[in-house]
């Protein structure tokens, strides 16, 4: 993910501020966030229509909610981000379909780094990473797209989950011991 | 036994011109000016089931009234 410089994001400020009065000037949010926010929720949910759908309300949810959103440090996207996982999350609970996880090649290579693997080899990793993410909570797996896949700060990630930042390094921590755990235990 | 999550490797994500053909920001006013023109009508679940528990509640609250008012 692009991390933006400070002045970018209070441009973007303005731009909201002018969208909470002129709702047209919102065009310029939804055409430089529907791609970012639409690949978020379709990563999630693997189906390219329902995706579409969720895409929709989210926009349509913050142009509603657009008075509410206040800038604190965060960027206006990472508001954008929270409704989105909000939204993937409520259509999980309604419909109790099974979650969708997309594993890329730069997220294993991250969790390498942090020595996650018993393997050296790429395919041995990829079966590794499978194998621990299918013994993993939802809220875990969350975190791990989050942090290694989607290679987002914790500042960021603590926004979108609604913790702190401190949280947010624990529980990453913790999750990496769990992943090495599993990986060792079914490696016997 | 099926797997806990649907866990793709390396999936191609659509293309630039698919996420465009989705994008449409008239839809996306004309559903927001009428939302804004009636709310009600778009009243998510939560705000239905709260608007019957009230509901409820007052009916509970008068037939209680009536009764205490009664004996």
């Amino acid at each position: 993910m692009a991390h933006q410089q400070k002045k970018d994001i209070l441009a973007e400020v303005r731009i909201v501020e002018e969208a909470k009065k002129n709702p047209q000037r919102f065009g310029i949010l939804y055409e430089r966030y529907y791609k970012p926010i639409y690949l978020f929720i379709y990563k999630r949910i693997d189906e390219e229509m329902i995706a579409e759908d969720i895409c929709a309300q989210v926009f349509l949810k913050a142009m509603h909610n657009l008075s509410k959103y206040t800038y604190k440090g965060v960027p206006f996207s990472a508001w954008l981000y929270r409704i989105a996982l909000n939204e993937t999350n409520l259509y999980f609970r309604k419909n109790k379909t099974r979650r969708a996880v997309s594993l890329e090649d730069a997220g294993i290579y991250r969790l390498g780094e942090e020595q996650v693997f018993e393997e050296d080899e790429y395919e041995g990793q990829i079966h590794q990473t499978i194998e621990c993410i299918n013994q993993l909570a939802e809220k875990e797996v969350e975190l791990l797209e989050l942090r290694f896949f989607e290679q987002r700060s914790f500042k960021e990630i603590a926004y979108l989950l609604g913790i702190n930042e401190n949280t947010a390094k624990v529980r990453s921590h913790r999750l990496i011991e769990k992943m090495k755990k599993i990986i060792r235990r079914d490696g016997k | 036994m099926e797997s806990k999550y649907k866990i793709n490797v390396n999936k191609p994500m659509p293309s630039d011109e698919e996420i465009n053909q989705k994008k449409d920001f008239s839809r996306l006013m004309n559903t927001y000016e009428e939302v804004h023109k009636n709310p009600h009508k778009f009243m998510n679940n939560r705000h239905k089931k709260m608007k019957y528990i009230m509901a409820i509640v007052v009916i509970i609250a008068v037939a209680l009234a009536l009764y205490v008012s009664g004996s």
